[in-house]
């Protein structure tokens, strides 16, 4: 779906280069995760696979087309939604969508089935002008989505949303790969790269750290053992097993016996703490 | 006084890294430049290729001149408004001991001190006529009130810069407020009393010639500027988003 | 039709900001002004106004248009779309000019005895509208805001506005005729008064090319300082 190859680019102005080569493959159907600080080169590299920045330096290949042979037919079949989303103000959000939707020769998505999903129906016919951010991102992905696109692009697409909200969208995400929908996410939300991602990719300073899958990479970075939380004499406590022979072990046996037993959980890393060991860097 | 200080040092921050001092200082220049060289070559012209005498409208047209730094500061500043409410540094104000309305009486005074200075230089420095200095006072408090009247016109209303514009155009009518007056003879002439300069342009024709009716024009055209302007900050003060 | 729905939604989007009930306010106080002038004055008077206000609107509004699409991030929205810059800006030129287009109708009324050539006036009009409206979009792509747009605009509509002080008779030079404004001034004048045919060949080729320039820099400018630039993403 998409391929790349050795991408270099620099702002025009900068001495030093915003991507410093890059190489990673995106499969049909997949979701993809871009994770990193700000001013990592997440948005840069979105800009150059959306056709935006062109002059940049190496290959880039997206739906079989390197991109800088495309033209703004790409835009029939990609779908793109930006962080600091706005539509017309002074329309309503089903008009807004309509018109988005026009420009479009393929055949679109109902707006007010798109507006339903998000759970806008009842601001079908509010202005723009009185939406809360959250419920603009929330119109600005419907807005991505209008097209039915083969390749999403979403650009920090659950910020600012409260949980139900945020459901929703999660929802969507997944039923949109479901339907083979490939789907590129820029994120610094962990845990929704987590629950979202089939693979991530670690950005820092123009260069990819790592890709791999959310789950390998927390088994892999993990230590493999389980840690029981249980009350003693009314004081919290914890110990620590190895996974490796949980059943046999008779130390575990007799806690689970003799002991209120609180919290299990096994001890493998977060996507935060990875991050953070390969990089030496926060996220934020 | 501090607060003050801080409001103006950023905006003289401001002014050097964009060009609102530029449109200022070069309107001011280009309407000098008009008044001092170019009407009075205009009218040399006119007298010996048309037989057509300039001098007869010349306080006509000082008067109309007279206006354009009050609409044009007026418009400038509604446009600094609009574009600090859609970047919410007036939401950062309000929360800060300088308030609201702090920031709009700034605002609006520093662009009045600026008209009524354009004003007076522009009328005493020009040869082509001008009202006794004794009956200039009154005018040109109402020629001051023009500047916040037409930056609120346009930052009470709009929602936005380009709803701005179409305010900006619609108080550019009150140019037409000078014309109307002396060109139209009949009493219908009154219904333009509406628009404030119309009153300042009564004053500029009767400041010399006819006192009592200066007077009345001058107590009329403060009250009209005065109701209009509390009209305005009153929307202005509850309108904000 | 992407470009026809383009044109609907700016028409609407000027609709909504009031544009036509101030132009329509306008255009009747215009009219009844001229109403009442003197024949013979009443010509020079509405040419006068058809130049500062019909062909300018364009030029006063499309600044401000553009810096908050820009600043709201609606280009942002639009062109991950399959609409074209060349759409875009068409739009743009074609729903202002026809607002510019209907007002110039009503303030022509009072002298529509005194038009002989009528497709001269509305032709060389709409080029001129149509170039203002270019040239607006040029400045605007590299205007930080609206006060920035207004210094740039006035400096360069008053070179644009030098032509006028032939019309006026006050001074003339054959350096006027490299302007487009003098050709609007020709054509305009041609509506009432015979003029030569060489001279209105003259100013709608003159028109012409102006148009195509223009046209060619605001793609330019747009692309370069809008598109990819700073400003929409």
């Amino acid at each position: 779906m998409i391929n790349v190859q050795n991408l270099l680019f620099t702002y025009s102005g900068n001495a030093e280069p915003t991507l410093q080569g890059l190489d990673f493959t995106i499969a049909k159907g997949e979701i993809f995760g871009f994770l990193g600080p700000s001013g990592a080169g997440k948005s840069t590299t979105i800009k150059i696979l959306i056709g935006i920045l062109k002059n940049y330096q190496g290959q880039v290949t997206v739906l079989n087309r390197e991109l800088r042979r495309i033209n703004a037919d790409y835009y029939e079949s990609i779908g793109v939604a930006f962080e600091f989303p706005n539509l017309y103000s002074k329309f309503t959000a089903l008009e807004n969508l309509r018109f988005f939707s026009k420009l479009y020769k393929g055949p679109t998505t109902n707006p007010l089935d798109l507006l339903t999903m998000v759970g806008l129906e009842t601001d079908q016919n509010t202005r723009i002008a009185e939406f809360s951010k959250g419920m603009k991102m929330r119109l600005n992905f419907c807005r991505s989505l209008l097209n039915n696109p083969d390749l999403l692009f979403l650009d920090e697409p659950t910020s600012g949303q409260d949980p139900v909200n945020l459901r929703k969208i999660k929802d969507i995400i997944l039923e949109q790969k479901s339907k083979g929908t490939t789907v590129c996410i820029t994120t610094h939300d962990m845990h929704v790269a987590d629950s979202l991602c089939d693979r991530v990719a670690f950005i820092v300073d123009g260069k990819i750290a790592l890709v791999d899958s959310p789950r390998a990479l927390k088994l892999q970075h993990g230590s493999r053992m389980v840690r029981v939380e249980y009350r003693d004499k009314g004081s919290l406590k914890n110990k620590d097993y190895s996974l490796d022979s949980l059943a046999t072990n008779q130390d575990f046996q007799n806690l689970l016996s003799s002991f209120p037993v609180e919290t299990i959980h096994t001890q493998e890393a977060t996507l935060e703490d990875i991050f953070i060991k390969t990089t030496g860097r926060k996220l934020q | 006084m501090k607060k003050i200080m801080a409001l103006a040092l950023a905006d003289i921050k401001n002014i050097t890294r964009d060009s609102t001092l530029i449109l200022v200082l070069f309107g001011t220049v280009v309407l000098y430049i008009m008044v001092w060289f170019l009407i009075p070559l205009l009218s040399a012209l006119l007298l010996d290729k048309l037989v057509f005498n300039l001098a007869d409208y010349y306080l006509l047209i000082i008067c109309f001149f007279s206006l354009i730094p009050p609409l044009l500061f007026g418009m400038i500043t509604g446009f600094i408004i609009l574009e600090e409410r859609d970047e919410e540094i007036i939401t950062f104000i309000a929360v800060t001991p300088v308030r609201k309305t702090g920031y709009l009486a700034y605002k609006l005074s520093i662009s009045m001190a600026a008209a009524i200075t354009s004003f007076y230089v522009l009328a005493y420095t020009n040869s082509l006529a001008h009202i006794p200095l004794l009956y200039s006072f009154f005018p040109a408090i109402m020629i001051a009130m023009e500047t916040p009247i037409t930056a609120l016109l346009i930052a009470s209303f709009a929602e936005n810069k380009v709803e701005g514009m179409a305010f900006g155009k619609l108080a550019g009518i009150m140019f037409l407020a000078p014309f109307i007056y002396y060109f139209v003879p009949s009493h219908w002439k009154y219904l333009a009393g509406i628009l404030p300069p119309f009153w300042v342009t009564g004053t500029f024709f009767t400041a010399g010639s006819n006192i009592s009716l200066y007077w009345l024009y001058t107590v009329i055209g403060l009250l009209i500027h005065g109701l209009v302007l509390a009209v305005l900050l009153k929307i202005f003060i509850n309108s904000q988003r | 039709m992407r470009l026809l729905n383009a044109i609907h939604i700016d028409i609407t989007f000027q609709f909504r900001h009031g544009f036509y009930y101030v132009y329509l306010f306008i255009s009747v106080l215009y009219l009844l002004i001229l109403f009442n002038l003197q024949q013979g004055i009443r010509e020079t008077i509405t040419l006068l106004l058809l130049f500062i206000d019909t062909t300018m609107l364009g030029f006063f509004f499309i600044g401000a248009i553009v810096l908050l699409e820009k600043g709201q991030n609606i280009l942002q929205s639009l062109f991950v779309t399959p609409l074209r810059l060349s759409e875009y800006i068409i739009a743009k030129v074609i729903s202002l000019s026809i607002l510019a287009m209907a007002s110039a109708l009503i303030i022509v009324t009072p002298i529509h005895l005194s038009i002989i050539n009528f497709p001269v006036l509305l032709f060389g009009l709409w080029l001129s509208v149509i170039f203002f409206t270019l040239f607006g979009l040029i400045i605007a792509a590299r205007s930080q805001n609206v006060n920035d747009y207004f210094a740039k605009a006035l400096g360069l509509g008053l070179v644009a506005s030098l032509p006028l002080a032939q019309y006026l008779h006050i001074f003339s030079t054959p350096l006027f005729y490299v302007l487009p404004t003098r050709a609007t001034l020709i054509l305009l004048e041609a509506a009432v008064k015979p003029t030569g045919l060489l001279h209105i060949i003259y100013a709608f080729i003159c028109l012409l090319v102006w148009n195509s320039l223009a046209a060619f820099l605001a793609y330019r400018y747009f692309y370069r300082h809008v598109l990819v630039g700073t400003g929409a993403l």
